[in-house]
């Protein structure tokens, strides 16, 4: 559909839940952090990848220990401390393994997971945009160029194409662990690597079974997370600082972003700060910053907005995280730079000119037992909420939101007009009994994409947009753990979407879609 | 008829054959205007305020034909043709330039409208040919009735062929029509995948 995708990263973000792993491998107090996953440009095919594998590590500990192991009582005792009571004995965890010859020790986990759904979208919002031809100054004088940008928005009934029918696929995994203690800190990997393919339709209604790709390199899409770290540096393909833990509790995401990317980090933990000790026991917090892969954050379209092949630099990460058992606070921010160089190609006269987005994320999550708030009625249930607030100009991908936005608008000189949008996610999950629980998940995002007017001419009026995106989602989700590692789940979503837009100082029809869809997954872990 | 908009149409009823652009402001109850232009270059620039608006024009240059017109009133029509050349051979087309080097010409065409009722008709016939449409129902404080209302959302057409690309765009307040030469066509599309 859009040759602009070449210009964007596609990519599957999907973390494993490893909570050892997380610890041991100095990952903040609270943090021990689940999985979650990322929008891209397929974000639908996306939601429902980082979807499945958020279920799928969470209930994987629950189901092994048969209670809720992220649904910590008020009282919940600390995560123990590192230490070793055997050559590979994690305070009596003896899932690990001496390896050979290295004096590390390993441990391997993995999963299956199969998902039947069905997307009854038969309409979307789709964008086009152009570059009006303008007379403009080039190598060879005054002439007419591809130059005054434009974008339009429709509903593109093709969808119907697509979503006939259900889709199927399967996330089967393999994780590796391997940690060893040396007197200058702890040396672990970690490696996440497995099968991520579903079906597909495209507009021809023809059914394709996709891989997942990194980079146009389908070997490279088959590793979620491949990272080494000593003390509090990390190297390798690592959750993006930026995001907190998860997007939600339900299977489909809320707008927030959560993401594997190539990145260097280092984190600096202080344990047990000394405020409150009364109200707030056990309290530790962490400080980090990474340099990230900017290719996987960059939503262009290659007309209005183009980015050059090749890094540039890094986005710079930065990230504030507050914890005690009960709960989490996680600050952070992100810099992206920004590149044109659209412009220039449809008149090599004009400068490429570059810039700085931004994008700054405030979230918690907060645990209980319900008893603890009611009494005897609460019973063994529990419950845990999230919320998740995030800001950006220039830096769409930080939001989570679909492709339905691109990051700046370069004008017919190279100047660059930031995008700018905001989204909030919200998620509640309720633990009835050992083995069954609900969640549901509400969020919604918009985002401003404009261009200043400019003359086709001389003297004719002035062409220009701004138009405005806007998305809401509703999702429900209930799974059952049925024993010996199987775990079983429905849900169902809601999502309603609507573009509208100003052009020549005139108002624009808004158009809306909205459209439900059903899941349902089962996966076994060993 | 206002004496401004007599003037108007006397000027640009005369063939120029200078490259300097033929400006004119109308701004009586009804104005109209015609225009038959040719030599090496010719461009019109023209302005109307008023309840109908009406513009008819040829432009027959062998190097480049460019025309603006803004129209802002009740009704507004607009027509017009550039001719040029597309191959350097006469096409026996209309031509009030007589004899002379001809070359593949650029037309360059620009109609904006303000009006309750707009109507433009553009023909092209050169090298290099370009047209942008704007029409827009809202009129003063939005009293008016509103006109070409699409009752389903923005409509957006393309149509490519080996002559050139055109793209259609409307909303309940503007519509806008751009025709564009494959060399200078750059359009892409994107979207939530499903």
């Amino acid at each position: 559909m859009s040759n602009g995708q070449g210009y964007v990263k596609k990519r599957t973000k999907i973390v494993v839940s490893f909570a050892c792993a997380a610890g041991m491998a100095g990952a903040s107090t609270a943090l021990a952090q689940p999985a979650s996953f990322d929008k891209g440009v397929d974000a639908s095919i996306l939601e429902a990848e980082r979807a499945i594998q958020e279920l799928n590590a969470a209930s994987k500990t629950r189901v092994k220990e048969k209670r809720p192991a992220n649904q910590p009582v008020a009282k919940a005792a600390p995560r123990p401390a590192f230490k070793m009571t055997g050559p590979c004995n994690l305070n009596g965890n003896t899932q690990f393994f001496q390896i050979p010859y290295i004096g590390f020790c390993g441990a391997v986990h993995g999963s299956f997971t199969g998902f039947l759904g069905k997307d009854f979208a038969t309409e979307d919002i789709a964008f086009t945009t152009q570059r009006l031809p303008a007379y403009r100054y080039g190598w060879n004088g005054l002439g007419l160029s591809a130059a005054v940008p434009m974008l339009y928005y429709w509903k593109n009934p093709l969808v119907s194409k697509t979503t006939s029918g259900a889709y199927t696929g399967t996330y089967s995994m393999v994780n590796f662990l391997a940690f060893r203690n040396t007197d200058y800190g702890t040396i672990s990997v970690f490696i996440n690597a497995g099968l991520f393919a579903r079906t597909v339709k495209n507009y021809e209604g023809e059914t394709r079974i996709t891989l997942n790709q990194l980079y146009g390199n389908y070997w490279r899409g088959a590793f979620d997370q491949a990272w080494v770290q000593w003390g509090g540096l990390r190297v390798g393909l690592q959750p993006s600082l930026f995001s907190f833990s998860r997007t939600g509790y339900t299977f489909m995401p809320g707008y927030a972003s959560y993401m594997t990317t190539p990145a260097v980090s280092y984190t600096h933990r202080i344990e047990n700060i000394n405020v409150l000790p009364g109200l707030l026991p056990r309290l530790g917090a962490s400080i980090s910053v990474s340099a990230e892969d900017p290719t996987l954050r960059r939503y262009p379209d290659g007309v209005l907005s183009r980015y050059p092949t090749g890094m540039g630099y890094p986005d710079f990460v930065a990230q504030l995280r507050v914890g005690a058992p009960a709960f989490v606070i996680h600050a952070s921010g992100a810099m992206h730079e920004i590149r044109d160089v659209s412009a220039n190609a449809y008149n090599s006269f004009m400068p490429k000119y570059s810039t700085w987005g931004w994008a700054a994320q405030l979230a918690g999550e907060y645990r209980w037992k319900w008893s603890g708030l009611i009494g005897p009625l609460g019973g063994e249930m529990y419950g845990k909420a999230m919320l998740s607030a995030t800001a950006t100009q220039g830096a769409l991908s930080y939001l989570g939101m679909p492709y339905m936005s691109i990051d700046y608008v370069s004008s017919s000189t190279g100047t660059i007009q930031r995008s700018s949008g905001q989204s909030l996610m919200g998620s509640y999950e309720h633990l009835w009994t050992p083995v069954f629980k609900t969640s549901i998940t509400g969020a919604a995002f918009q985002s401003y994409m404009g261009s200043a007017p400019e003359f086709l001419g001389f003297g004719n009026v002035a062409f220009g947009f701004n138009t405005q995106v806007r998305g809401q989602r509703v999702v429900g989700n209930a799974e059952y753990w049925a024993g010996e590692g199987w775990a079983f789940g429905l849900e169902g979503g809601w999502t309603w979407s609507q573009a509208n837009g100003q052009y020549l100082g005139g108002r624009g029809l808004p158009v809306a879609v909205n459209f439900p869809n059903v899941l349902t997954y089962m996966r076994k872990a060993f | 008829m206002s004496r401004t908009s007599l003037l108007a149409a006397i000027f640009l009823l005369s063939v120029m054959n200078c490259a300097f652009a033929q400006m004119a402001t109308q701004s009586a109850p009804f104005n109209f205007a015609y225009g038959f232009t040719g030599g090496s270059q010719s461009s019109i620039d023209l302005s109307q305020s008023g309840f109908v608006n009406v513009y008819y024009g040829v432009q027959d240059s062998n190097q480049a034909n460019q025309a603006v017109i803004n129209q802002n009133g009740l009704n507004n029509y607009s027509q017009m043709q550039q001719i040029g050349d597309s191959t350097g051979v006469s096409n026996g087309g209309a031509s009030v330039r007589g004899d002379g080097p001809r070359y593949g010409a650029q037309n360059f065409a620009s109609v904006t409208q303000n009006g309750v009722e707009n109507s433009s008709q553009i023909t092209q016939m050169g090298g290099t040919n370009v047209a942008a449409v704007a029409q827009n129902s809202h009129v003063g404080n939005g009293s008016a009735p509103r006109v070409l209302v699409p009752t389903d959302g923005p409509i957006y057409q393309s149509y490519q062929t080996s002559e050139g690309y055109l793209s259609l765009f409307a909303t309940d307040s503007m519509s806008l029509a751009i025709w564009t030469p494959p060399g200078l066509t750059a359009t892409n599309s994107f979207g939530r995948m499903h």
